[in-house]
């Protein structure tokens, strides 16, 4: 299998991973293997996705273990790495001074595109972001969704076989977050770039991506294709009842079942296995005497996942 | 029509790279530079001490009632001292205007935007973009000191008698030793100034109050010790006292070995470099 093979086949694989600012671990241990495709990273503040980010770009000196992404030794070839891949930061950040042509096509150069080729590329992904029209117009006056869509132009520019987005639909009103999640869509499943999106908004990730990695505390708690994750050999209800809440919390935990209920309302999860009939839970409130409002299906959500995961 | 049916074609070509890869950076801020019109009259107007000197050379070979005159011979005699004056004094102001206006945004109004995070995405290192950023200074404080010098030197071996083969060496010689040093040193501490504030005003006013701060420095420690070393803490002193040794040319009363003001400017230029590195590397850091 020659390099670029292997490059499809495994989009990252990372090794006992650590990563520290002095005395602060970043992240620990980290062990995961992720196939190419687009994958969603998600994680509550402070779990360790922007350093994570960082570390794949060879950007972070490693204080443990060894990864590779797209077949480079992320501790040794970074400068190679940052060649095939584009990265758009969660921070509004752009070089000032020019117009969105001109920072596009510097940002071409800056990777090694001849000024031709960076001119040529500038106008097409700045079309392809919907900044066609703005492109003459300095970026400092642009407006924070055209920012983020100018960073994403940036980061197209140079045809890269990754796309590393981190919070992309920040400053977004709702038209151009659907816009943008459409390109999103479309660059990762059908343009053939690779995609690593860390978002805290998880119907983005679940919306674009086919695998996720759910961190915290520098800790991958989860990390998978989506479908196989949700299939958890458990169904989950919506469930409402009138009574008093705690005592079938009690009962569902006698069970080995798990509920969640939304702050202090009435209203929440029931998970229970597959195998278990909704007869079971009709006489288990029967016994408790609760009555029941609501039972209804529901399919497990990305949310669901990431809130159990954050749970245990 | 959604924004994504509108085409996105894959890039066939060949990244370009090598050790040339900090030169966009310094080619864009060289381009931003002169966009603006101000800079563009300040810049043309740097060079008048220049354009002033060419001129009494022309005239003076153009006009045989000129040579015989004292005064003029002195003024367009072509020699070290000649050099020594145009490089270190009359182009003083000029490299000034181009640290204002250039230097001290060069880094600032990157930390203000935070322009490092895309800076830093592409295949470059710090090593990289620092070098972009001298490359830019370097431009504008050659463009006052080491072109026109060599433009000097080049109008008077063609206008008039040159001098031994010797002595055009050595002057060519301390043109380039002169300049290079000037340029060096003045860029490392404009840098400096530029990375320690996210402001291009601030800057400014860091870099001017650091030089006068030296100036006075020099100036009270001289009157307490009456000793050339403290004079030496001014940097343009420091740079003096070194181009006259480069070019030859009579030193004043104070008699100091060149090795000083060598080792001290040296030691100031691997101070700012060494601020440059931190707080570059220091950015990257808090940003995460």
């Amino acid at each position: 299998m020659n390099q670029e093979d292997s490059a499809k086949a495994e989009l990252f694989e990372l090794e006992s991973l650590d990563v520290t600012y002095g005395a602060i671990r970043a992240l620990t241990r980290i062990t995961i293997a992720m196939e190419g495709g687009a994958v969603g990273l998600l994680g509550p503040n402070g779990a360790g996705k922007s350093t994570l980010i960082k570390a794949l770009l060879g950007l972070k000196e490693l204080s443990g273990g060894r990864g590779k992404l797209l077949g480079r030794d992320i501790d040794r070839c970074g400068r190679e790495i940052r060649k095939l891949v584009g990265y758009a930061p969660e921070h509004d950040c752009h070089i000032p001074g020019m117009n969105g042509f001109e920072y596009v096509t510097f940002c071409g150069r800056l990777v090694g595109m001849p000024v031709k080729d960076a001119r040529r590329r500038a106008h097409e992904v700045l079309e392809y972001v919907g900044l066609g029209e703005a492109r003459y117009r300095p970026v400092d006056g642009y407006s924070t969704g055209m920012r983020q869509r100018v960073k994403l132009a940036q980061a197209l520019v140079h045809d890269p076989s990754l796309v590393i987005l981190d919070e992309p639909t920040n400053g977004f009103d709702p038209k151009g977050r659907e816009e943008v999640l459409d390109l999103i869509y479309d660059i990762s499943h059908n343009k053939n770039i690779h995609l690593l999106l860390s978002s805290h908004l998880l119907k983005d990730v679940e919306r674009t991506c086919d695998a996720v990695i759910l961190l915290k505390d520098g800790v991958v708690l989860r990390s998978g294709r989506i479908t196989e994750l949700k299939a958890t050999g458990e169904r989950i209800f919506d469930i409402q009842v009138r009574g008093a809440r705690e005592s079938l919390e009690e009962a569902v935990q006698a069970r080995g079942w798990r509920c969640m209920f939304e702050n202090s309302r009435a209203v929440g999860k029931l998970i229970v296995p597959e195998e278990v009939e909704i007869r079971e839970i009709f006489s288990l409130l029967r016994e408790r005497d609760l009555q029941l409002r609501a039972l209804v299906p529901a399919e497990q959500s990305l949310e669901d996942l990431f809130l159990t995961s954050l749970e245990t | 029509m959604p924004i994504y049916d509108q085409s996105y074609a894959h890039w066939e070509g060949r990244l370009e790279g090598g050790f040339l890869r900090w030169l966009p950076i310094t080619l864009n801020e060289i381009k931003l530079a002169f966009r603006s019109k101000l800079f563009l009259i300040v810049f043309a107007l740097s060079l008048s001490p220049f354009v002033v000197r060419v001129g009494m050379i022309y005239l003076y070979n153009l006009v045989p009632q000129l040579q015989s005159s004292a005064e003029w011979r002195a003024m367009v005699s072509v020699d070290g001292e000649f050099f020594l004056n145009f490089l270190v004094r009359d182009q003083l102001l000029s490299v000034i205007c181009m640290c204002l206006f250039v230097g001290c945004a060069l880094i600032a109004k990157d930390l203000k935007v935070r322009a490092l995070e895309i800076y830093f995405s592409k295949p470059l290192n710090i090593v990289d973009y620092l070098l972009g950023k001298l490359g830019v200074m370097a431009f504008f404080v050659c463009s006052m000191t080491l072109f026109p010098g060599l433009l000097l030197f080049l109008s008077n071996v063609l206008l008039s008698e040159a001098g031994s083969f010797e002595f055009q060496v050595r002057l060519l010689s301390g043109i380039f030793l002169v300049a290079i040093l000037t340029t060096l040193t003045v860029s490392l501490m404009v840098l400096a100034s530029s990375a320690l504030c996210r402001s291009p005003l601030k800057a400014a006013l860091l870099w001017i109050g650091f030089h006068l701060a030296l100036v006075i420095s020099a100036e009270i420690l001289l009157e307490i010790f009456s000793h050339p070393l403290m004079g030496l803490i001014d940097i343009r002193q420091s740079i003096v006292y070194l181009a006259r040794t480069i070019f030859d040319v009579e030193r004043d009363t104070y008699s100091l070995h060149w090795i000083y003001p060598l080792v001290y400017l040296i030691g100031l230029n691997l101070l700012a470099g060494a601020i440059l590195l931190r707080r570059v590397k220091r950015v990257e850091i808090d940003d995460s």
